[in-house]
């Protein structure tokens, strides 16, 4: 993330510098305000959906999906605790259920029990976090919209490729996460 | 579909509440209160990612990449039309729907750059932001993880447009 930061910082700036040097600091502060207006919208976003999940630790659905995706975590999460394997499948199953929102605050917390003080990204976090930047949202709901909007003639014949290319990137992302143990072992937490 | 799945998800979860007698609002608001903390904590990686995305989209830095990658995407089997979508996808939602948008009004809807955009789009996720925001002050060594999401994103691409020709 430093390099990939400072580098895009860099160049953007660099670029900028020999087309249009006025316009550089604005773009920095766009972006800025991007995350400003994003930030307040995600309270919006957070204080519905973090309530309803305080709703579902109390009325056994968080149990449910702890249960239901049990078979899953076991075996991919061997080493984690309970309490993140718990949070790991309950981002997962909202995941699943197209409610991204909901996975946010409960990746963030799987991420914050796995870690604990560790500032280097443990195999498991690593797995996790592999598995959410690839994506493991199966409804592509927003698209579909867009695409009707667009007039096409039938939306949703995008859904089986979608689901099969968002399940063989996963696999991708996951098998890589197994090769590459060895390699990246020397930063071992 | 998903215009039911949630509303309905949200009620269900009222209702089976209140037939175990669980202090709903309590519950609601046990959860709720976390929303500012969440957002205050998150905010920095957001501003963070946002500024460095801008700024390599609004250089025109992005554009370049894209048309640099275009003969090299050719190859593969990836419309060359998709190259600025799949340089921005990782990097930022809101602008790789604004360019997914950009494909079905150029080419209409339903022809194959758009079915396959729609497709890589849809199978993929905004990987600097799920990395920058999970790993929300807890994570500064990724140890790879960035690498194999943007890997296996690519990989899923590719076969996005395979599958689009065959499907």
């Amino acid at each position: 993330m430093n390099i990939v930061f400072c580098l895009m910082v860099v160049l953007g700036l660099g670029a900028m510098l020999l087309s249009d040097p006025a316009g550089a600091v604005g773009a920095a502060l766009s972006g800025a305000e991007n995350a400003v207006t994003l930030s307040i919208k995600m309270i919006a976003v957070y204080a519905l959906w973090l309530g309803v999940l305080g709703v579902m630790k109390r009325n056994g659905v968080s149990d449910l999906m702890t249960r239901l995706f049990r078979p899953l975590t076991r075996r991919l999460f061997k080493k984690e605790s309970d309490k993140a394997r718990a949070l790991i499948s309950q981002n997962l199953a909202a995941n699943f259920l197209g409610i991204g929102s909901a996975a946010t605050p409960l990746g963030i917390e799987a991420v914050a029990e796995m870690q604990g003080a560790n500032p280097v990204a443990k195999d498991g976090t690593v797995l996790f976090l592999v598995l959410n930047a690839c994506g493991v949202q199966f409804l592509p709901a927003t698209i579909i919209a867009l695409r009707e909007q667009a007039g096409s003639a039938s939306p949703a014949d995008i859904l089986l490729p979608t689901v099969i290319a968002t399940l063989v990137t996963a696999l991708i992302g996951v098998a890589l996460c197994y090769l590459t143990r060895g390699i990246r072992r020397r930063q071992r937490p | 579909m998903s215009a039911y799945v949630l509303p309905a998800f949200i009620a269900l979860n009222f209702l089976v509440g209140a037939l175990r007698r669980v202090p709903i609002f309590d519950a609601f608001l046990e959860g709720a209160k976390g929303a500012i903390d969440l957002a205050k904590q998150i905010f920095p990686y957001l501003a963070a990612v946002l500024i460095a995305v801008t700024l390599f989209r609004e250089s025109g830095l992005a554009l370049r990449l894209a048309s640099l990658l275009s003969p090299v995407f050719r190859l593969i089997g990836v419309p060359p039309e998709l190259t600025e979508l799949i340089v921005v996808r990782p990097m930022s939602g809101s602008g790789s729907l604004g360019l997914l948008s950009e494909v079905y009004r150029l080419y209409g809807a339903d022809s194959y750059p758009a079915r396959a955009a729609s497709v890589i789009v849809g199978s993929s996720e905004t990987v600097f932001y799920v990395a920058a925001v999970y790993g929300g002050g807890k994570v500064k060594k990724y140890r790879g993880a960035v690498a194999i999401a943007l890997v296996a994103t690519f990989a899923g691409t590719v076969i996005s447009c395979l599958l689009c020709r065959l499907l």
